[in-house]
């Protein structure tokens, strides 16, 4: 008898047990799944202004974004004009303006072929008051002659700033489709109305 | 008698330099040449209540000459690797034609001009433009000079495009981009300025400066 009730003793200790380490494993398992499905706040996690700031330039986009919209907004402003879509085209040319002074912003004095910083803001304004102003003088004359001349001043212009910056391998050319093609270049267009 | 100065722009400061006016053809007729006293502040001849006309016809010239006592700086060539029009516009290295000597001495780029003493005479303004020029990617000239309102052309002969910024003080700065082929720029001054730095953003080691007078001496 004592060893039955010695036995039956270990038993209990040994289901107890095993038990146990179910009930705690099956918590710990539903304590992160339900910190995956409702993830703390961020107001409730402790930050500091190093931390938020190291997180924030993780997350800024390089500062040469805005010349990807530059592209894009440059070949459209070139079909636009085949089009013959001038106040298409004035919309483009005025949006790759804004990027473009963007990028001098975001960065002004990348290092040249030299190593000496290439001063940005004197060459944009050179393209501001040169091509920029003779493209959107030609799409205000409607001209489209002159803006196929203009245009590709323009693109002169862009590659001799890439040349300064050090990237001579960026070399632009009058495009071969657009790169908007949800937008509908046809001036006559009806719908949607 | 009216005054002369002599002005030579360079960029190396470390070089001892003598300037020595030579009038040595300063033929002025003008009548009353004395006006003692005029020396404006601004470094300018007087043309203040400009009354009386020159005729250019019957007047002269001034020229001068400024030398350099010592040994001219060695320059390294422009590094133009970065630029291949420019390159191939130019076989051989170019120096930097800061100091530009010839014989005993005499420098090159040099502006000799009337301080003052000219009173209240008119001058017409010149019908021709002064011309810069864009050459193998250098300036030419390197100094170049004229009077109030007369037309300054700019010109690119090169097959590359350039940034032409004029950083003046006194009249209003510009800055505008050039393409090869595009038409020249077509610039003037309202005020009397003293070396205005012609700059090349494109190709940084471009540099030119402009003088403007209100008298053609």
């Amino acid at each position: 008898m004592a060893n039955a009730s010695w036995f039956r003793s270990f038993l209990l200790l040994v289901v107890g047990g095993l038990l146990g380490g179910l009930f705690v494993s099956a918590r710990d398992h539903f304590t992160v799944f339900a910190q995956r499905e409702n993830p703390p706040a961020p107001s409730t996690v402790a930050t500091t202004p190093q931390s938020e700031l190291a997180h924030l330039q993780e997350i800024v986009p390089p500062s040469s974004h805005p010349m990807v919209d530059v592209a894009m907004f440059a070949a459209n402003l070139w079909f636009a004009g085949q089009k013959k879509n001038w106040p298409l085209a004035n919309y483009y040319l005025g949006e790759m303006r804004n990027r473009m002074r963007w990028e001098v912003h975001l960065n002004p004095g990348p290092k040249g072929p030299d190593g000496k910083p290439v001063d940005m803001q004197s060459i944009f304004d050179g393209i501001d008051n040169g091509s920029l102003t003779t493209v959107k003088n030609a799409i205000a004359k409607k001209d489209s002659k002159q803006f196929a001349v203009e245009y590709k001043h323009l693109l002169e212009d862009c590659y001799s700033c890439h040349m300064t910056a050090g990237r001579p391998y960026l070399r632009p050319m009058v495009p071969v489709s657009g790169a908007q093609p949800i937008v509908n270049l046809d001036p006559e267009a009806t719908w949607p109305q | 008698m009216a005054r002369v100065q002599a002005l030579y722009f360079h960029s190396n400061s470390m070089t001892k330099l003598w300037g020595f006016v030579i009038a040595g053809a300063m033929v002025l007729t003008l009548s009353g040449c004395g006006n003692k006293g005029s020396n404006t502040s601004s470094g300018f001849a007087d043309s203040s209540g400009a009354t009386a006309t020159i005729d250019p016809t019957t007047s002269g010239s001034i020229t001068g000459s400024v030398r350099l006592d010592g040994t001219p700086p060695v320059l390294r060539a422009i590094d133009m690797d970065a630029a291949p029009a420019c390159v191939k516009a130019n076989p051989s290295p170019v120096i930097p034609p800061q100091v530009v000597t010839g014989d005993n001495g005499a420098l090159a780029d040099v502006t000799t001009y009337i301080k003052s003493g000219l009173g209240n005479r008119h001058f017409d303004t010149p019908k021709d433009p002064a011309i810069l020029e864009q050459k193998a990617c250098m300036y030419e000239p390197r100094v170049i000079a004229l009077m109030v309102n007369q037309r300054l052309e700019v010109r690119n002969d090169d097959a590359t495009t350039h940034n032409v910024h004029l950083l003046a003080k006194t009249n209003q700065p510009w800055n505008k981009s050039q393409p090869l082929g595009g038409p020249a720029i077509e610039e003037s001054f309202q005020q009397p300025e003293l070396a205005m730095p012609v700059a090349c953003n494109v190709h940084t080691w471009m540099r030119a400066f402009t003088f403007v007078f209100d008298n053609p001496y």
